[in-house]
């Protein structure tokens, strides 16, 4: 990302052992999924999936498409990104969807130069930090308020993480080695200073966990224009609006930058910080 | 059967040009091309309210209700664009069943004991909060609390129609409302009936019963709140108008013309 400039920490952020991964300079990522996800290059929306077939994911192999970007027929937009991290396991992703939501330095460790401040709820807070919570289940109904730079400018972005089955999996083939574990949920976006009334478009995220020799996968689907409500996906655009190409190549672009930063940072400070939460 | 209904704001001095355009143009347009598919397409003029009762992200003008046997497909099919309207001011559009999903209180009197005001009410959870969750507040927890208001005459509600309902017909591109008043979406249409305004200002203002507040209403997390009833920010998830029972305008019979 050209040109952005390092949030100074604050006092007590400096003091935080790990805040050595905030002025680590950031991972170059894999030049094949960059050149994957490059703004003059689509992919044929036919190789997309639509949130309803979400259990394709399920499936062994691959899909013909595991990265790139398009705008679907119907004006969404849709994203997918297969970022390898070797030495990752699924006990330090679970520990990390935990651990990054108790503070901004957390959140901005993740890719300094795109993520700038988390919050989550009272409620939430209280079960994070609850010891009785499995780790897994700490992001279950949580709500994050994040501030990112997803490709279009600092973005507030309000994610509503989901159990699975919200998601739509079929929980009968939800297991190893078909899927190691899912991070999604819905979200919408908005940028930085908005008004009240402007539009906060939504989307349908999804990191599909498969662990492969050495590590993980990490398999990452974007719906952009559609929503969950009641376990299922709704379609909420309205007629005759597209989301804007470089929304999606955007997020696109991101994903791709920051899990190969997060895969380059996370065995060492789950290692460091003894996956403790918090 | 659908519902569409769009609420209508304006400043005063708009109000010549917007009468005009939306008798002689918008209404006899929508009227016309889609007379097929509509069963009803009535309006309300909003009552003149008294000051206390436009704290409530008031809107002054319009209330219009369509009622579509089915809906006409969007896009341009065979008709021009949509007249534009003079000036674009604030509207709040939204679809619902023709039914309310929870009748709450009053539905066992009658018609005759007695005229009322209706307080018609759109809003959305606010930002950060999830759909189920507002609504378990809002249908479990704080509507039982509403019913206790003194004077109540009638409290129904419907949830807004999710994924949007695409409008028919066409705006033309340089003469579109803005696309963020066609993008916001709402969650639930209540209407709160009272005998009068004073009825009104008892109920809510002097005499309220104790409500049981949201998580929204008092955890800084969430951006855009308020501790005060009706717990949604006024003019941002909550918007409201009074009208009377019976509509101003039933637009598929009244064939006045709009002439100076």
């Amino acid at each position: 990302m050209a040109g952005f400039q390092l949030r100074e920490l604050t006092p007590e952020e400096r003091a935080k052992p790990y805040a050595k991964y905030y002025y680590r300079p950031v991972d170059p990522p894999d030049p094949e999924l960059l050149e994957a996800v490059r703004p003059d290059r689509p992919m044929d929306p036919d190789a997309a999936i639509y949130p309803e077939e979400i259990n394709r994911l399920l499936d062994p192999g691959y899909m013909d498409v595991e990265t790139g970007w398009c705008n679907l027929p119907n004006g969404a937009g849709y994203i997918c990104v297969n970022n390898k991290m070797p030495g990752v396991t699924v006990d330090m992703l679970d520990w990390w969807f935990a651990w990054h939501s108790l503070a901004s330095l957390h959140y901005a460790i993740w890719y300094p130069p795109g993520h700038y401040a988390i919050s989550i709820s009272e409620k939430s807070r209280a079960r994070v930090l609850d010891p009785n919570v499995p780790v897994k289940e700490k992001i279950y109904g949580r709500t994050d308020h994040v501030v990112e730079d997803v490709g279009t400018g600092a973005e507030d972005i309000f994610i509503f993480f989901c159990h699975p089955a919200e998601l739509g999996f079929d929980m009968d083939r939800f297991h190893a080695p078909n899927v190691a574990a899912v991070y999604g949920g819905y979200g919408l976006d908005m940028p930085v200073g908005w008004k009240p009334w402007t539009i906060r478009a939504p989307a349908i995220m999804c990191h599909f966990i498969r662990e492969i020799p050495g590590g993980v996968e990490f398999r990452t689907r974007f719906w952009m224009g559609y929503t969950l409500i009641n376990k299922k996906p709704v379609f909420m655009l309205p007629y005759g609006v597209k989301v804007p190409e470089a929304a999606v190549q955007g997020l696109a672009e991101h994903n791709v930058r920051e899990y190969t930063n997060l895969r380059n940072v996370l065995p060492e400070i789950y290692t460091e910080l003894g996956g403790r939460v918090p | 059967m659908i519902r569409t209904i769009v609420m209508m704001d304006l400043p005063i001095d708009d109000i010549a040009n917007m009468e005009r355009w939306y008798y002689r143009d918008h209404s006899s347009e929508i009227s016309r091309r889609y007379g097929p598919w509509l069963e009803r397409h009535e309006s309300f003029l909003a009552l003149n309210a008294p000051e206390d009762a436009r704290a409530y992200g008031f809107y002054n003008w319009r209330i219009t209700e369509c009622y579509w046997r089915e809906m006409p497909e969007p896009g341009p099919k065979g008709a021009y664009c949509f007249t534009p309207a003079p000036v674009w001011n604030p509207i709040v559009a939204v679809a619902t069943p023709a039914q309310p999903d929870h009748d709450f209180w009053g539905w066992d009197r009658f018609a005759t004991d007695g005229a009322c005001i209706r307080w018609y009410q759109i809003f959305r959870y606010p930002l950060g909060v999830r759909l189920q969750d507002g609504e378990d507040w809002y249908l479990n927890v704080h509507a039982p609390e509403v019913c206790k208001q003194p004077g109540l005459r009638r409290f129904f509600t419907y949830p807004a129609l999710k994924p949007p309902v695409p409008l028919p017909g066409m705006w033309h591109p340089e003469g579109s409302p803005p696309e963020e008043m066609q993008m916001v979406q709402w969650d639930r249409v209540t209407e709160l009936w009272y005998d009068s305004f004073s009825a009104w200002r008892h109920a809510v203002i002097e005499n309220p019963p104790q409500y049981t507040l949201p998580e929204w209403a008092t955890d800084p997390f969430y951006p855009e709140t308020t501790d005060r009833y009706p717990f949604f920010k006024p003019g941002v998830d909550f918007v409201s108008s009074f009208i009377l029972e019976r509509p101003t305008d039933e637009f598929k019979r009244d064939t006045r013309h709009y002439l100076p």
